[in-house]
């Protein structure tokens, strides 16, 4: 009996001291300690025993039990401590440069663009879209440049041939994107408030500030009481979120246009007492509304254009316009 | 326009800005300034003087006013002595007669005897240097002289050269006739035609009205007697010829963006006091004037309240009238409004909002504060093509594409390499080089040539574009379409078509697109794009509507542009992808109740494509499936080389069968795969492999 407990107590033991992690440790634990284990047996079997060798076996059998027990906590106290020095001895050099990931990327224009179009849609302007290829009517006449107006020489236009319609409207592609207003007019009843983006082209010579395609961002307000004030306000607001700036400010200067009265050209502020043409702008000219259908004794309004390549080179400070349209991905990759 | 400061300054009273203070004044209330430059002791001020005021501003005077009437200072009151010998009556030196009056509103001829032509003073000549002049003569300069003063185009002819008829010089305007030439001032010829107008004598053209004067009637040395013509002639008459004869002068800049006919006046006595003091002679009385439509200034009815609600300023009336006055304007008022008398220089000014720009410039725009407008809060309608091309952006984004913009021209060589029939082209008239001849009828073209760029640093290519491609249709009408195209360049081949076509279909399940039909290309397509046999049509819906392609571009095309990968690309037309797409999403319960997964491994004849044996399977198990029952199918592997010899492919699909709302068991799966079997069975060919 005594032997029996003693065998016990040294199995007990090794099995605990050896126990080489946790999930061994456990083991041992149910196997000597547990409501079935070893020990729990023991006493199980007490009652076959005579009496007064019974309250020796069981006293005996306790001390065993409180033995191994503290044993156990011990080594399970020690895992805990081993376990977090283990992982504390794994190491990484955390230091090592990441994977590069395979990322997809918009282009400056589109990041510029979208940008644009959140500031104007949070002062409620709505997006139109008009077509590149435009008609003669639609791109300078609805504008008031008609063909023997020396105004024509102010762009330079591309022409395309006429391929075999019936129809013998001149058409080209759209040097700005004044059309859009026209359009858009013609189809929605004015209070209008509208952002027009898209492609435009110059027959002009390429270099490091002139593209044959760029982007323009035209913009419409029609009401029945919209000002130079209101038009000044809206064009400020644009410029300070967009450059985010609350101190940039605005100056707006005589200008021409056939398509507006009065005309300005907008400077804005870049610090230091430089000024900067980003804009072309004014109130729309009656005979534009008109040529849209909309009746210019009750409705008034301002519009304008500003090149969208142009803002994207002051924001990211890009130095040559062809870099737009080369896709070199080394220049991409940046944005 | 070239003006010298100095220059200006002499029709100015008072205390008048320095010349850069000048230049920042105009650039404020009038014109954009180009440049101030010292030249001596004078300054070239560059003025930006745009169409709409050549009519009174191409002249030093007229700057001078815009000055007087930003400034408040005044214009000096300039006595001109012009002494004219009252025996000789010009009327009966020179007649004039003018075929059209709508082609020539005005001819004016005065005349002068007995000049002596030499060369200019030096102040003159400097004067006519700064502003870009060459000096002539001592006439010559001054016609040029009194052009830059006043705006009005001046021509000096030589009285003697041109013929006498019933004892008077007759000067006739009219269109040319064809076949009619002339050989001009500085020595060139050119060919007339009726579209032309020329100032004729009684036989021949003697100068291109108002843009060139001829070499016949010219100032010489010996010339003694001299006619000078102040005229206007229609504006758009003068540009055309001007265009026509590839001809662009001082005088016809100034003429076709129309001027006042009454500047004649001031014109002519301000050039024959000039000539008088430069080269002497006698001025003969009174002048040859055909004038039958006399201009009168325009008379436009202004409400004050009106220039302050467009402007959304507070100018009071008495500031509006004060700066209608300094411009020259007359301000009458009657009980609510004004009447402004414009002066008839002012060609510019028509309307009420041409008052309001000029009172707006010159009381200066930087007195207007800004003011945010109060309008009813309107949300914008929703613009569905700029929401899928946002989308479409933002997918490609994702699955790692990189934007291009491309250009939207297709160049003569990459039609031949594309074989873009001629007749479907956009052409240009007139394009800048050979690379811009046409427009792209799609995107691919440009999109390989900026792969090919980009080949030379990087092994793996994705880009992306999105942009409008541009054709004719069959009955004449210009396609415009937007296109959402890119290229798929992985320097591994494995699987790069499932892969480009897994990107596809991840842009399809964004937009919900849920029907889609991938249709093998036809084998004879006539020149394409596409390698014929590795590219798919996208058909979306019950109608299989024709939305894009997506394949192997063709190696020849490859080899041609001398780009060294394999590629795939594709062409999704956004319009009409976008009859099919929606942003809705509805919920779908997680499932409760394991599935039941049974593998099926089929060999299928290889000229079976797996599209076709998946959707006889989900249709199969569609019939199968009981209620709250769904089956999933799932493609776990194809293999080529299992059945290699007996022609077919090995595909092993996975069958899951699962209920909503319990558990299902053997019992329940059984008969519905072994019916499932017994259908696949039936297909001529297809073997199920136990």
């Amino acid at each position: 009996m005594g032997t029996d407990l003693e065998k016990i107590k040294e199995e007990g033991l090794l099995a605990i001291s050896g126990a080489q992690d946790f999930l061994f440790l456990e083991e041992a634990g149910r196997r000597y300690l547990g409501k079935k284990g070893v020990i729990a047996d023991f006493f199980d079997g007490l009652k076959d025993l005579p009496a007064e060798e019974r309250r020796a076996a069981g006293q005996k059998a306790n001390a065993v039990k409180i033995t191994l027990q503290e044993a156990y906590d011990k080594k399970r106290a020690q895992f805990t401590i081993e376990e977090r020095q283990k992982i504390g001895a794994e190491k990484i050099d955390v230091t090592m440069p990441g994977q590069a990931v395979e990322s997809g990327r918009l282009h400056p224009l589109t990041l510029v663009l979208r940008e644009a179009e959140n500031i104007f849609k949070s002062m409620g302007f709505e997006v139109a879209f008009g077509p590149e290829v435009e008609t003669e009517w639609y791109n300078f006449d609805a504008l008031n440049i008609p063909e023997w107006h020396p105004a024509r020489d102010m762009w330079d236009t591309f022409w395309l041939k006429q391929g075999n319609t019936k129809n013998k409207e001149k058409i080209l592609l759209r040097t700005h994107t004044s059309p859009v207003q026209v359009r858009y007019m013609e189809k929605h009843k004015p209070p209008i408030r509208i952002i027009a983006p898209g492609k435009v082209f110059r027959y002009e010579a390429t270099d490091a500030s002139h593209e044959i395609q760029f982007h323009q961002v035209e913009g419409l307000m029609v009401d029945e009481n919209i000002s130079v004030a209101n038009f000044k306000a809206i064009v400020e607001t644009f410029f300070q979120r967009f450059f985010d700036n609350k101190n940039i400010k605005i100056r707006l200067r005589p200008s021409y246009f056939p398509f507006t009265e009065p005309s300005f050209e907008i400077d804005v502020s870049r610090g230091e007492g430089k000024w900067l043409e980003l804009a072309g702008a004014g109130m729309v000219h009656p005979k534009v509304l008109t040529a849209a259908g909309v009746d210019s004794s009750k409705w008034q309004g301002f519009a304008f254009g500003m090149g969208l390549d142009r803002l994207a080179m002051i924001k990211y400070k890009i130095n040559d316009i062809r870099l737009f349209y080369q896709n070199d991905l080394r220049f991409l990759n940046q944005f | 326009m070239k003006f010298s400061y100095n220059w200006i300054k002499d029709y100015l009273v008072g205390k008048v800005p320095s010349a850069q203070e000048m230049a920042e004044l105009l650039m404020f209330h009038s014109f954009e300034i180009e440049e101030v430059v010292k030249k001596g002791n004078d300054h070239l001020i560059d003025i930006k003087v745009l169409p709409n005021r050549v009519c009174d501003c191409s002249g030093h005077l007229g700057i001078a006013r815009e000055v007087a009437a930003i400034t408040k200072l005044k214009i000096k009151d300039e006595v001109l002595k012009v002494s004219e010998d009252q025996k000789i009556k010009t009327k009966n030196l020179v007649e004039v007669q003018v075929g059209n009056a709508k082609d020539c509103l005005r001819y004016n001829a005065k005349v002068i005897l007995g000049v002596r032509v030499g060369r200019s003073p030096q102040w003159l000549q400097e004067r006519l240097m700064v502003c870009g002049l060459k000096p002539i003569n001592n006439i010559v300069d001054a016609t040029n002289y009194v052009m830059l003063v006043t705006g009005q185009p001046l021509h000096a002819f030589d009285f003697d050269k041109i013929r006498t008829v019933a004892q008077k010089k007759r000067i006739v305007v009219r269109r040319a006739k064809k076949g009619e030439t002339i050989t001009t001032l500085d020595d060139k010829a050119y060919e007339l035609n009726e579209s032309i107008l020329v100032i004729a004598d009684d036989k021949e053209p003697i100068a291109v009205a108002g843009i060139k004067g001829g070499l016949a009637t010219g100032i010489d040395d010996n010339t003694k007697n001299i006619i000078i013509e102040a005229a206007n002639f229609y504006g758009p008459l003068v540009r055309k010829g001007s265009q026509i004869l590839k001809l662009k002068t001082d005088a016809s800049g100034r003429f076709e963006n129309w001027i006042d006919p009454n500047l004649v006046d001031d014109a002519q006595r301000r050039a024959v006091n000039l000539v008088q003091k430069l080269a002497g002679g006698k001025v003969t009385a009174g002048s040859t004037d055909v004038y039958p439509k006399k201009a009168l200034p325009k008379k436009i009815i202004l409400n004050p309240d009106k220039v302050r609600n467009v402007l959304g300023w507070p100018i009071t009336n008495q500031e509006i009238k004060s700066i209608l006055h300094r411009l020259g304007f007359k301000c009458g008022s009657t009980a609510q409004s004004m009447r402004i008398e414009v002066p008839t220089r002012r060609l510019d000014v028509v309307l009420v909002e041409d008052l309001i720009e000029e009172i707006g410039r010159i009381a200066g725009y930087e007195a207007i504060k800004p003011q945010m407008p109060c309008c009813y809060l309107t949300v914008p309608q929703k613009n569905e093509d700029f929401i899928l091309e946002r989308e479409a952006k933002n997918t490609f984004q994702e699955l790692g594409f990189c934007e291009t913009y491309n250009y939207s021209f297709l160049g003569a060589e990459e039609k031949e390499i594309f074989g873009f029939p001629v007749k479907e082209l956009l052409e240009l008239e007139n394009p800048t080089s050979q690379f811009t001849q046409y427009l792209r009828p799609s995107l691919i073209p440009n999109l390989l040539k900026t792969a090919k760029q980009n080949l030379r640093f990087f092994d793996s290519l994705k880009i992306s574009e999105v942009g409008k491609v541009y054709q004719w249709s069959s009955t004449g009408a210009i396609l415009e379409r937007k296109v959402l195209s890119g290229l798929f360049i992985r320097d591994n081949n494995n699987d790069v078509f499932s892969r480009a076509k897994g990107v596809i279909e991840e842009l399809f399940r964004k937009v919900s697109v849920d029907l889609v039909t991938w249709q093998a290309l036809p084998d004879s397509e006539g020149h394409s794009i596409w390698h014929l046999g590795k590219s798919t049509f996208i058909k979306l819906g019950k109608e299989k509507e024709m939305v894009g392609v997506l394949g192997f571009v063709h190696p020849v095309i490859l080899e041609k542009m001398g780009i060294k990968a394999n590629v795939i690309g594709f062409e999704i037309n956004l319009g009409e992808l976008k009859n099919s797409v929606s942003f809705a999403r509805t919920y779908e319960p997680i499932a409760q109740y394991p599935a039941v997964e049974r593998d099926l491994s089929l060999w299928v004849p290889k000229i079976i494509g797996v599209g076709e044996v998946l959707r006889l399977v989900e249709r199969e198990t569609a019939v199968l499936s009981g209620k709250n029952e769904k089956i999933n199918i799932a493609l776990l592997s194809v293999d080529e080389r299992v059945a290699q010899e007996q022609g077919k492919n090995n595909i092993v699909l996975r069958v899951s069968y699962q209920a909503k709302d319990r558990s299902l068991s053997s019992e329940d799966v059984n008969p519905k795969q072994n019916k499932l079997i017994e259908v696949i069975e039936k297909q001529e060919g297809w073997e199920v492999r136990k």
